[in-house]
């Protein structure tokens, strides 16, 4: 009872508290900015060459405000957007009219997620593991190697790395396909072969995200390694002769998971905008390949809805984080 | 008989602080034997090096720390052993089952995300291997109702128990391979009054039980008045007195030993006591000749200059201090 | 001087300061550019890298080492801009809540906290989207930099709050010595190496959300920066035509530039404060 007071009520508070801001910062950002979608949206229709007369602009200008929640005050705009949102609606795609938001986002969804979810994972795991034993032994051939090559890529920003594997491995060395999820014209189907393929598409972008999250958790896991090594309870196991095996895994590395899990869980956001960026170098068609293309047309409904629904995600994906913390933590479990 | 002798021991902690050297002296030239089954006292104030002597006592030299000269050996079955000499494995193997140590009273000795019968596995394991897992745990249990501590907190995480339960248990798990001499520093700091009997109660118990040696350390002279067989006092890294307690108690002969024992708080005494006055010295930047002349109300002007030896003033009982050193500089 | 020395000690800083110093020395040679950044069809166009035109030439006309320099000088100024921005706020925030404590503290955190786990890429792109066409470099450098203090507010936060339970924190009020005194004498040393080290990431952060905005095509594309270069060559299939002098160009330039600006940090901070490493990357 204690644990759900103090440890699962505020942290569920707080998952309340700040997707609502966050969905709040995405309703009014587009409103206080000058600049009308609407005049922009019929600009770009310009653009693309089509002729329009004064009255079918008015008419345009009518749909598009009623497309765009435009419609009355910004109060009623607003509770308008919210009763709207409890619905699961997030208005029609503008240049895919009259597909809805939500279901252009359902379908990118699962490319992102089963991009996203394994190469976090993965490269969780690695860094934690690679890294905690290469605190333990810094003077290792391996791990020297191991930490230049961890400072160079990771400095590198999502794009950059994405580029340069594009580049590599399947532009010089065309082992694997140019971008896209699949062979164009393929269909979903239960087999081996599609399976195949459907790897065979994921690897480049997947080994994209997986190496650059691995050297971060990489250098930040042997840092903690290397300060808990200091830690009494450590120093008391050495003193106490446990074997050397047990140290590692079952002080050093299991004790470094729990910062490092934090860490993971805190720069979430930043993972999730990083696998969209990977996902248009790659034109992968997940929620980033969305977005691309909504830029490009400026589909600000779309657009919106992504920024919405990035947003639970990324918030409901920590709040899973904290409840998994405490199988981690004792501490937190048994209060 | 000895057990643990130490010879010109010298540990230096070196710190590399933007670019300069910095060297901590905190085990300077400590030469002293324990003997079998004794109860051997080390006192002295904070920051005089007692904490980094047990550790070069235990042979754990971890860079920042630095074994610079010196040897330390231990008797096990009437052999010598170089403790500096030995292979790391087998310096490991001798852990638990021949010396074993008892960290300060505090939260963290204990990995937190273990329960404490994983983490007694964990020492068990490593010193016994893993086969009669289960005798080895039937074993643990009876040892801990033995000692007085319910056997169901094996179950439990450190975070859920009391300090001095903690610090019980910790004892508990050091004794549990009967070694041959027990290492404590500051056993009983940072515990309230009351378990800190408790605490001394079980560590001298168990002394009984093993017949074996005890080292402790504490900066609480009443505790070495009560439980310790002999003393040495340390300060500024260096041994400046040693000796029976009862003697030393009686008939300090440094300075700094007086000082200590007249702070000692007595029956029926009304005065105010008095500390040492001054502060002790920085470990990097010694003062010249005696460490403790800036602080002696005795200090002759060779004190500030030369640096004095420890003699054997009577047998038994060593100083340093140049009040008692006959022969001129 | 002894300080150059011992830093240069330190290959990563010793490789870094080179790279950065040619890089550098290439934004400064911008000033000499025979071209006009902006002109078309000033040279023959696609021609491969030869003595004439060192790094080829591309098809928009343009010489690709002169359009290189331009391009440097623009990513450095305007991660500059960003970066100085979003310190000045992540230290006004930092010192804020750690220093003043109690609820300025715990809602200043819950923003930062706020900021810190929101997808900002997106908010990023939403807003340049709504900005498009107006991006210049000093909007783009101003919207970056508000976006880019969270993490290191939270850290000097904490660094100010460990500050604050020292013996010299309560000695110097105890005398006397006015708040904005001992924070700006007594504080502000003491974060100095972390805001230094932050400062060069943030600027690495910047540019390579420039990068993406740019191939986002959400930036004015008449200005050379690392990432409008790439923008221009992957549009005119730079990649597919073989062009691979002007695709590389910015791609080795932006991974030159990446890595010097990280191993400066990380050598300079670890040189300054061996123990702020652990609060670099985050762990407290």
């Amino acid at each position: 009872m204690r644990f759900f007071k103090e440890y699962l009520l505020p942290r569920f508070l707080q998952f309340l508290l700040v997707t609502f801001l966050g969905i709040n910062a995405a309703f009014f950002i587009p409103r206080f900015f000058s600049s009308d979608p609407i005049l922009e949206t019929i600009s770009t229709i310009r653009s693309h060459g089509t002729y329009l007369d004064p009255g079918s602009v008015e008419k345009i200008i009518s749909d598009l405000k009623q497309l765009y929640g435009l419609e009355g005050t910004l109060g009623q705009q607003y509770l308008a957007f919210w009763r709207r949102l409890f619905r699961g609606d997030l208005g029609l795609s503008f240049f895919q009219f009259p597909e809805p938001v939500v279901r252009l986002i359902g379908r990118a969804l699962p490319w992102t997620l089963g991009l996203l979810l394994p190469s976090t994972l993965l490269s969780w795991a690695l860094g934690l593991l690679i890294g905690g034993v290469g605190g333990c032994y810094p003077e290792r051939r391996w791990v020297k190697v191991l930490d230049v090559i961890s400072m160079l890529v990771r400095p590198l920003p999502y794009y950059i790395f994405a580029f340069a594997l594009l580049i590599v491995f399947a532009y010089v060395i065309p082992w694997f396909p140019l971008g896209g999820g699949l062979s164009i014209g393929r269909q979903p189907e239960f087999s081996l072969q599609f399976i195949r393929e459907v790897l065979h598409y994921a690897f480049l972008p997947f080994a994209s995200l997986t190496i650059l999250g691995t050297a971060v958790m990489y250098q930040m896991s042997k840092l903690i390694v290397q300060s808990l090594r200091t830690e009494d309870f450590v120093q008391y196991a050495q003193l106490g002769g446990v074997k050397g095996r047990i140290i590692v895994f079952k002080y050093l590395v299991r004790n470094a998971m729990l910062p490092l899990f934090t860490n993971l869980v805190l720069s979430l956001g930043q993972v999730f905008g990083g696998a969209m960026i990977t996902e248009i170098v790659f034109s992968y068609p997940g929620l980033g390949m969305l977005l691309y293309n909504a830029v490009v047309q400026a589909d600000y409904n779309l657009i919106l809805g992504i920024t919405t629904i990035s947003i639970v995600a990324v918030t409901t994906g920590i709040f899973l984080a904290d409840l998994v913390y405490p199988l981690l933590d004792p501490r937190v479990r048994y209060q | 008989m000895w057990v643990i002798q130490a010879k010109g021991l010298k540990a230096f902690y070196i710190l590399h602080i933007l670019g300069h050297t910095k060297i901590v002296k905190a085990v300077n030239e400590v030469d002293l034997e324990v003997l079998e089954n004794e109860i051997y006292g080390i006192a002295g104030e904070s920051g005089c090096g007692k904490s980094t002597l047990l550790k070069a006592l235990l042979g754990v030299t971890i860079a920042p720390l630095r074994l610079i000269s010196g040897q330390v050996l231990y008797r096990k079955d009437g052999e010598e052993l170089d403790v500096y000499a030995l292979k790391p494995e087998e310096l490991r193997k001798l852990r638990w089952t021949f010396i074993a140590y008892v960290p300060q009273g505090s939260m963290s000795v204990l990995n937190p995300v273990r329960r404490l019968s994983r983490t007694l596995e964990d020492f068990l394991a490593s010193h016994e291997g893993l086969k009669g897992r289960r005798q080895l745990m039937a074993r643990a249990k009876d040892y801990f109702h033995e000692l007085g501590l319910p056997p169901k907190i094996l179950k439990a995480y450190p975070h859920q128990l009391s300090g001095g339960m903690r610090q019980r248990v910790t004892i508990a798990l050091a004794t549990l391979l009967a070694p041959k001499i027990l290492i404590a520093d500051e056993p009983t700091t940072a515990l309230d009054v009351v378990v800190q009997r408790g605490v001394l109660q079980m560590l001298t118990d168990i002394h009984r039980k093993l017949a074996n040696t005890l080292v402790l350390v504490t900066h609480d002279m009443g505790v070495h008045a009560n439980v310790s067989r002999r003393l040495g006092i340390m300060y500024a890294g260096k041994l400046v007195e040693e000796g029976e307690v009862s003697e030393l108690f009686t008939a300090p002969l440094h300075p700094y030993t007086r000082f200590l024992i007249k702070s000692l708080p007595k029956l029926g005494d009304k005065g105010s006591r008095e500390g040492v006055p001054g502060m002790p010295p920085s470990l990097s930047e010694l003062p010249s000749g005696c460490a403790f002349h800036p602080r002696c109300p005795l200090a002759l002007p060779i004190c500030r200059e030369k640096e004095p030896l420890l003699s054997k003033e009577k047998p038994g009982h060593r100083v340093r201090c140049w009040l008692y050193l006959r022969e001129g500089p | 001087m002894k300080l150059i020395r011992d830093l240069f000690r330190d290959y990563r800083f010793a490789v870094s300061f080179a790279v950065l110093f040619g890089l550098v020395s290439l934004a400064i040679c911008s000033a000499f550019s025979p071209y006009d950044p902006r002109r078309w069809y000033q040279v023959p166009r696609d021609q491969p890298p030869s003595s004439k035109y060192v790094l080829g030439t591309n098809s928009k006309g343009q010489d690709v080492f002169w359009e290189a320099t331009f391009a440097i000088r623009n990513s450095l100024v305007f991660s500059l801009i960003a970066a100085s921005l979003s310190r000045a706020i992540a230290i006004l925030l930092g010192l804020i809540a750690g220093y003043l404590g109690g609820w300025p503290d715990r809602t200043l955190t819950f923003l930062t906290d706020t900021f810190l786990v929101m997808p900002l890429f997106l908010f990023i792109v939403l807003l340049s989207m709504l900005l498009k066409g107006r991006l210049t470099l000093g909007i783009l450098g101003v919207l970056l930099g508000f976006f880019g203090w969270a993490w290191d507010a939270r850290v000097i936060r904490s660094q100010v709050l460990s500050l604050r339970e020292r013996e010299f924190t309560k000695t110097a009020l105890l005398s006397g010595m006015p708040t904005l005194r001992l924070v700006t004498k007594e504080y502000i040393p003491h974060v100095l190496p972390i805001i230094f080290s932050t400062l060069i990431n943030n600027m690495s952060w910047a540019i390579g959300m420039e990068i993406t905005l740019a191939i986002l095509g959400l930036l004015k594309m008449d200005i050379p920066t690392l990432g409008v270069m790439l923008r221009w060559a992957i549009s005119y299939q730079a990649l597919l035509l073989g062009y691979w002098w002007w695709y590389l160009t910015p791609t080795v330039l932006s991974i030159l530039l990446f890595i010097s600006l990280y191993w400066l940090s990380a050598s300079v901070s670890e040189y300054l404060d061996p123990r702020s490493r652990l609060q670099r990357v985050g762990v407290r």
